[in-house]
């Protein structure tokens, strides 16, 4: 049962079609990365009152990071990421449990790390560890929530092998990324909350979720698709 | 057949658009598969993370038809 304050704090959302506070409230997300796209989405769960969320990242703040990473300052280059994403994330919403992990995930402490999480939110910065994410999510049953962005565009889908397909089925890992990813700071943001809305709707069993299917933002053109994608029977990951 | 290639990002002047700022119309033998047609115009697979057609990701073995647009999607790997 909800307290006065969270009835109070949740109000304005309580009577969103589709909601449970209940449900949202015995959740645990792991938020892989607090950087532009994990730094919105965890802000947002944060905000709705996910009751736990383990935020991920080894990295310290620097300055280029500040056109997109909006928990953070200039006052606080230099320090742990997901320790100030934590007291942030708290001052937001104190009535959830936030947890930082300065570690990096990898597919021998994803397992450990994940350990009783409902889902896994993207928001990582290369293919490769997107890719062995993928791979851990997968054996380890949890839904993976992708997300990525590059310049003016972002994708979005919702992975639930066997279900639907994986990130390997539609994208190899022979493609080539490049290390510095250009990016204006709204399309991170559109992303990520966009991974929030998806994640709220997994959890609530509300709306239609993005099964099988990549949304693709176009901030240049402000366009949609919207594109089916089919599993893939050679999947080095989830056709095994 | 006629095909038009779509690109945006780093693949966008790759392409070498000639249609609008992100086509380029191609010509291409009826029957030919996707990765030939890229083949054909030179364009390195590992530069490509899908290619959509009409809406739906598709693999290099589809064969296209007349006047279908094929949009090759490029990585998408910030965050």
């Amino acid at each position: 049962m909800l307290s006065p304050s969270e009835l109070e704090r949740y109000s304005r959302q309580l009577g969103v079609e589709g909601w449970d506070q209940e449900k949202l409230r015995r959740a645990k997300i792991l938020v892989a990365g607090a950087g532009g796209l994990g730094g919105v989405a965890a802000t947002f769960l944060a905000a709705a009152g996910i009751g736990e969320i383990r935020l991920c990242d080894f990295d310290s703040i620097e300055l280029s990071n500040l056109n997109r990473q909006i928990l953070y300052s200039t006052s606080q280059i230099g320090r742990v990421k997901v320790e100030q994403a934590r007291k942030r994330l708290f001052e937001f919403n104190p009535e959830i449990k936030i947890i930082a992990i300065e570690r990096r995930l990898d597919e021998h402490n994803f397992a450990e790390l994940a350990s009783g999480c409902d889902l896994l939110i993207d928001g990582l910065d290369n293919h490769v560890t997107r890719l062995m994410l993928n791979k851990a999510a997968f054996k380890a049953g949890i839904p993976y929530i992708y997300g990525a962005v590059y310049g003016w565009q972002g994708l979005i889908s919702f992975f639930r092998p066997p279900e639907t397909p994986c990130l390997a089925c539609i994208m190899p890992e022979t493609i080539t990324t490049d290390s510095s990813t250009p990016v204006f700071g709204a399309v991170p943001g559109v992303i990520g909350s966009l991974e929030a809305i998806e994640a709220i709707k997994y959890l609530t069993g509300a709306g239609k979720l993005l099964l099988g299917q990549i949304l693709i933002y176009h901030g240049d053109k402000q366009e949609l698709e919207i594109l089916t994608a089919d599993k893939n029977p050679q999947c080095p990951v989830c056709s095994k | 057949m006629v095909i038009l290639l779509r690109a945006g990002g780093i693949l966008r002047e790759i392409i070498k658009p000639d249609v609008d700022y992100y086509t380029r119309r191609i010509e291409a033998r009826d029957g030919l598969a996707i990765g030939e047609i890229l083949q054909q115009v030179s364009i390195d697979k590992r530069l490509i993370a899908f290619i959509y057609v009409e809406g739906k990701v598709r693999d290099y073995s589809y064969i296209p038809k007349d006047g279908q647009t094929i949009t090759l999607q490029p990585p998408v790997s910030g965050g």
